[in-house]
Order: C-alpha cells, then structure tokens, then sequence
C-alpha cells in the first residue's frame, strides 16, 4: 500500500450499524457488514455494487461519499482514509475527486435554481474557475462530454427537463471538479428504457478517454454485465461473491448470485421462465439470521451454514463468501461448469 | 368475437389554465383486439399514454381525463357491450367479477390500519354474501392456491414485504375468477427475485383460472416472458403490434428496433445505442408521424403525413411509412 501509486480506492472491513427504535423495541441493524474491496488497482476500472432493495449497497455509497460516517472499517481514496479527513481544504480536495450521482436527477438540482446557474456556481465553489467566463466554459465542457449544449439547457429550470435530459445534466455537474472516482447509485432506474443505453454508455466512454473509474450501484444485472469490468454482489449488508463480471455473472459460484441471475428475465421470448422458485421469509429475519443470510432460502444449506459465518474463499481469482467452497478448489471448479 | 375491441379511441386531459385550453392527447386513435385466454402485453415509455389508455379500458377515468371518441367493447356473452355507454350501476356489475383492475403500485392499496383479513372483507362483502367463517375459507383456500401463507390475512400491510403485498393485491384481484385482469406495472419497483415470483404468479392465475391478462409495463423482459402478443405504444399511438416472437425476432417500426436493440443482457459486450433525442411531449406533439424527430429513417412523407397501423403480414400491424403503406394513396 505505502510503495508507488496508491490504490484509488480501498474499502476495508467497513461496518454500519443503525440503531432502529428506541426504549425496549431497539433494534440493531447492520446495514453494511466488514466489507471490503479495491478499485483502481490496476488502472481506471468500471466496478458494480450489485444486490436487491435492503442490500446496504447505497449506504455503502453513502459512505464512500462521505455521507455518513462508518461504525468500524476505513475507506481509503488514494492511500488517504476519508474518515479522518479534517479541515476545510483537504476536504475540497476529496469532494473534488470523488463525486456522485444519484437516482432522481430532479433532486440533484435546486427546484428554484437555473441549471446553468447552478452548474456555474459548481465550478466556481470548487475553484474550477476564477471568472464567470471562465465558468461557462468549464461547464459548457461538462455538457459537452455527456452530449447536451449550453443552448439546450440555457435559461432552463430543472422540471422543464425531461428525465434523460436531466440525468445527463447531472452526470454533467459531476465532471466539473475532473474527480478520479464517480459513484453512480441506481443512475438508470428512473430513465426512460429508450435512453438508459444512452447514460451507461456515458460511463463506459469517461473510463476509456478520460481514466475515471466509476463505482456503479444497481440491481439492474443486464446494464451491470454490459457497462463493468468487475462486480461485487451484496445479501443483506454482505457482500458475498466479488469478481470479473464474465465469472460472476456467467458462472455464479454463490447460490445467492445464481438465484439472483436466473431471477433476470431475459429479453427474449424463445427463452422463457420454466421452473418455479421460492420466495423468501420476511428481510427482518434475515438481517438478524446468523451465520449465512441465505441459509434460510438456500437449495444447497448444509449444518454449518446457520451455525457459522461463511469464509471468504478464493476461487479461481474471485471471492466467495460461502461453506460451500471451503477448502475445496477443484469441487468448485467442477460445480461452476454444471 | 374477441374479448375486447377497441376501435379509435380517443382520450385526452383537458387543461384549462388561466383560460388557455390545452388538450394532453394521452390516447390518441388507438385500434386494437384482444382474444380470449391470451396474455397481451402493452409495453412503452413512461410517458405514452399505457397507463392512461388502461384507465379508460377498465373505465376507472375522472377528470380532467375524457374520451373523446371511439368505443370499448367487451364480449359479455350478450353480443358486445360498449364500456363506455354503461352506468356506474352497470360497471360496478362488472368490476371485479368480469374485470379486474389492478393500478400501478397497488401494493400500497391496502389499508395501513386494517388487518388484512379486513381488508378483504371489505372489498369482496360488497360483491358476495355468505357468513364470515365460509368466505374466510375461501379467502384462506385461495391465498394457499397461491403459495401465499395463511398468516398474511392476520397481518397489517406495513408487515409484509412490497413483493408480498404486491401478490396479496392480486390475490385479491383475483378471488372472483375473473375472465379479464388488467395489470398495470405489476412487477415495477420489485426486486429480481420477488418480480420474478409475481410474474410466476401471473403465469399460474393465467393457466388456471383461464382468463385474459392485459399486462402493462415498460419491461420489455418482462414482455418476452409472459406475453402472447405485444403491442408498442410510443406518444398516444400504437406503432408496432405483433405476436410476441415476432416482435422480438422481426421488429420493423424503426422505434420497436431500438428499443429491442438496446436491450442489454448478462454474457452480451456489444455496443449498444439507444434512440436519439427524447419522447416528445404529449401536450405538444410534432406533426407527422410522432417518431419522426428521432428516427434516422425519417422521410419527407414522415413530416407531413401520420401513418396509419396496417397490417404488413397477417398479424403484425405496423405504423410506418416504410411498410407497408403503399396501398394507402
């Protein structure tokens, strides 16, 4: 960690914990467990924070973000842990080069603002500019790399946007400050199908012409596959398989990941559904099940599954956080082919 | 005679603000037929008029949404009977028993401060009489048919999971047996695997109960797996509609093919580009055929004249200059 250039980001064993209720109904949750993982290591990367509703993969993002504040673990962005960051300046300096974007693009922006305005006063309270001409020119540039003009936005408020229009905008807003990182949480869910192509895209060209790496959020598996390089697959606060997109998305090691997959409808009609699955218990129950948070809904449980957290094995370069494949390299490798 | 037949419907919001009238032409000259024990499927943008033109369908419509024209029948057994010719007297007649109306995000429907089991019993008393322990039963027996367990009628609706209650909702929907449901988005702001379980559920309803399901979604995924035939709405129109492997395998309305074409899936890297521009304003829609702005294919005739949907082979009607539009001066 401490030779040569820094990680650009690195997640480690990072909890939180909230506490629901008060008085006698108090209930622990633990909406991220020790996570952790890298990006960036070698090179601008695409990596996607995948699960379900409930899955802590925003809270995550949150406090990727600086949002919150973790319960135990470091984040680490350039070898620097973004907990600890004080002062006014440092923090600039790490507001800069990370940035978000969200799922409602309308809330991004001030309802009573102009978007141009808006974006000015962006790249002017990150000193990106000195001057109001300055500024114009900066975010013309922004606009201009997500594929909007300064005339189509010109005098604009948010609402009188449509939803792509605005989305795109705040794509724009997050490229001012030039950061190293974007976290992007559910960009796409509130697109139009027509145009969602169109945002994903964005992030694929940022990568390759402008060396962003982007930490994408969804549960959308279909764009994950299409737009990243990596992904890490979350279970209640867990995350339990991580690996190249083609390994875990193609072959699913985590019987989770794989109910997850086969649950994808696929857009095609000469492959439909044919077996029935079986649908869960109640979430409560699951974050406060021990051991594995599958183990209730798993086909494949075994004793130890309730028992026992599951390890984080490594198999064939990805990790797996299930007794299935503890100590048993080559019986994986086997099961990944069925 | 099909189920349904829907000849030009019109149905548009009025808006009268500050005295400037403005017509939203939600529904704008929509045909279409919908036969007995299929599973149609109505797909499009958020935007387009699907839900709209399934309020109307199930003549659950207030102001300021209107028809302006056009008819709604349905096949009663008594030689087709206009929906929209019918007193609330009438309809209530046929609410729940012949159709089923089951709106977008009805899994908050359920009352918040009733048990379940009340919830029930509120909706289905005003249908059918019978002592309390023998309607209970039958409530019992049918949520069990559909894999939902008995407890449920005993919970309050903040008790269960969105995937549960969505199935509740279509339990409920469905206790009357009726000949057609009309869902809208019911698989939207679901998780994988609950979506995945609702639409099993619809496929089982469909196969049992055999009746006609009119689904609604902008999930053309979705479409693939449950519909028979599909219809494309873009703009208050129909462009494109066609049985469901036609759609996918053989899309000719230049809107149809992209939104086919972009489509991403797990195991498929190529790149994908959606369609150029933005849906258009239904308050201020472009002359001309309604893609025109957005479609690389655009031709004079496209500015200037709105193409009619035609049939280009038997089945598959399209509304495209490029096809099959010849015969029409």
């Amino acid at each position: 960690m401490d030779s040569g250039e820094p990680t650009l980001l690195s997640v480690e064993q990072l909890t939180k914990r909230f506490i629901l209720g008060g008085g006698l109904s108090r209930v622990r949750l633990v909406a991220v467990g020790k996570a952790s993982f890298r990006m960036g290591v070698a090179g601008p990367e695409i990596f996607t924070l995948a699960g379900e509703s409930g899955s802590g993969k925003t809270t995550l993002a949150r406090m990727v973000l600086g949002f919150i504040e973790p319960t135990s673990g470091r984040i680490l962005y350039k070898g620097r842990d973004v907990t600890r960051i004080r002062g006014r300046a440092s923090r600039l300096q790490f507001m800069k080069g990370v940035q978000g974007i969200f799922q409602d693009p309308f809330d991004t922006f001030n309802p009573l603002k102009r978007i141009e305005t808006y974006l000015r006063e962006t790249a002017l309270n990150y000193s990106m500019a000195a001057t109001g001409r300055e500024a114009e020119r900066v975010v013309g540039d922004a606009l201009a790399a997500v594929g909007l003009s300064l005339d189509e936005i010109k005098g604009r408020y948010p609402h009188e946007l449509s939803g792509g229009q605005a989305q795109r905008a705040s794509v724009a807003r997050a490229l001012i400050t030039h950061p190293s990182l974007l976290v992007a949480d559910e960009p796409v869910s509130m697109v139009d199908a027509s145009l969602r192509m169109s945002i994903v895209n964005l992030f694929r060209k940022f990568k390759d012409e402008r060396g962003i790496s982007v930490l994408y959020i969804t549960h959308d598996l279909a764009t994950a596959y299409y737009v990243s390089d990596r992904i890490a697959v979350m279970l209640r606060g867990t995350i339990i398989e991580i690996g190249s997109v083609d390994q875990v998305l193609r072959e699913p090691l985590h019987p989770y990941t794989r109910l997850l997959r086969d649950s994808v409808p696929e857009p095609d009609p000469r492959s439909k559904w044919t077996e029935e699955i079986a649908l869960g218990a109640l979430e409560i129950k699951e974050y406060a099940q021990s051991g594995c948070k599958f183990a209730g809904r798993c086909s494949r449980e075994i004793a130890v599954c309730r028992a026992a957290e599951p390890p984080e094995v490594e198999v064939g370069g990805r990790m797996v956080k299930c007794h299935l494949y503890q100590g048993a390299e080559s019986a994986a490798s086997r099961d990944a082919g069925s | 005679m099909p189920l349904l037949r829907v000849e030009n419907l019109k149905a548009y919001y009025l808006v009268d603000l500050y005295g400037i009238k403005r017509a939203v032409r939600a529904v704008d000259g929509v045909s279409l037929q919908v036969e007995e024990n299929t599973i149609f499927g109505i797909a499009g943008e958020s935007g387009c008029g699907k839900t709209s033109l399934i309020k109307v369908l199930s003549a659950t419509f207030a102001p300021p949404l209107s028809v302006q024209e056009g008819k709604v029948i349905y096949d009663l057994g008594t030689g087709g009977t206009d929906i929209l010719s019918l007193t609330e007297e009438g309809l209530r007649k046929l609410r729940w028993e012949f159709l089923s109306y089951v709106p977008q995000g009805s899994m908050n429907v359920l009352n918040p401060v009733r048990r379940v089991r009340n919830t029930f019993r509120d909706f289905v008393g005003a249908h059918r009489v019978g002592t309390t322990p023998q309607f209970l039963a039958a409530v019992t027996e049918h949520l069990g048919h559909l894999g939902l367990p008995p407890e449920v009628l005993a919970s309050y609706p903040h008790q269960l999971s969105g995937g549960m209650r969505q199935r509740v909702t279509l339990a409920l929907a469905t206790i009357f047996k009726p000949r057609l449901i009309l869902a809208d988005e019911p698989t939207t702001a679901l998780d994988v695997v609950v979506q995945r379980g609702v639409a099993q559920l619809l496929k089982k309803l469909h196969a049992e109960q055999r009746n006609t399901i009119i689904l609604v979604t902008h999930d053309m995924a979705v479409h693939a797996n449950l519909a028979d035939r599909l219809a494309i709405m873009y703009a208050g129109k129909i462009v494109e509609e066609a049985p469901t492997a036609e759609v996918f395998g053989n899309p000719l309305h230049p809107y149809t093919s992209f939104l086919i074409r972009s489509l991403p899936r797990i195991g498929d890297k190529t790149y994908k580009v959606s369609a150029p521009g933005s849906p258009p304003s239904l308050a201020n829609l472009p002359g001309g055929c309604r893609f025109h702005p957005r479609c690389p294919q655009a031709m004079d005739v496209c500015r200037k004249e709105e193409p009619g949907l035609l049939d280009v082979t038997p089945g598959h009607h399209v509304a495209c200059f490029l096809h099959g539009q010849a015969r029409r001066g």
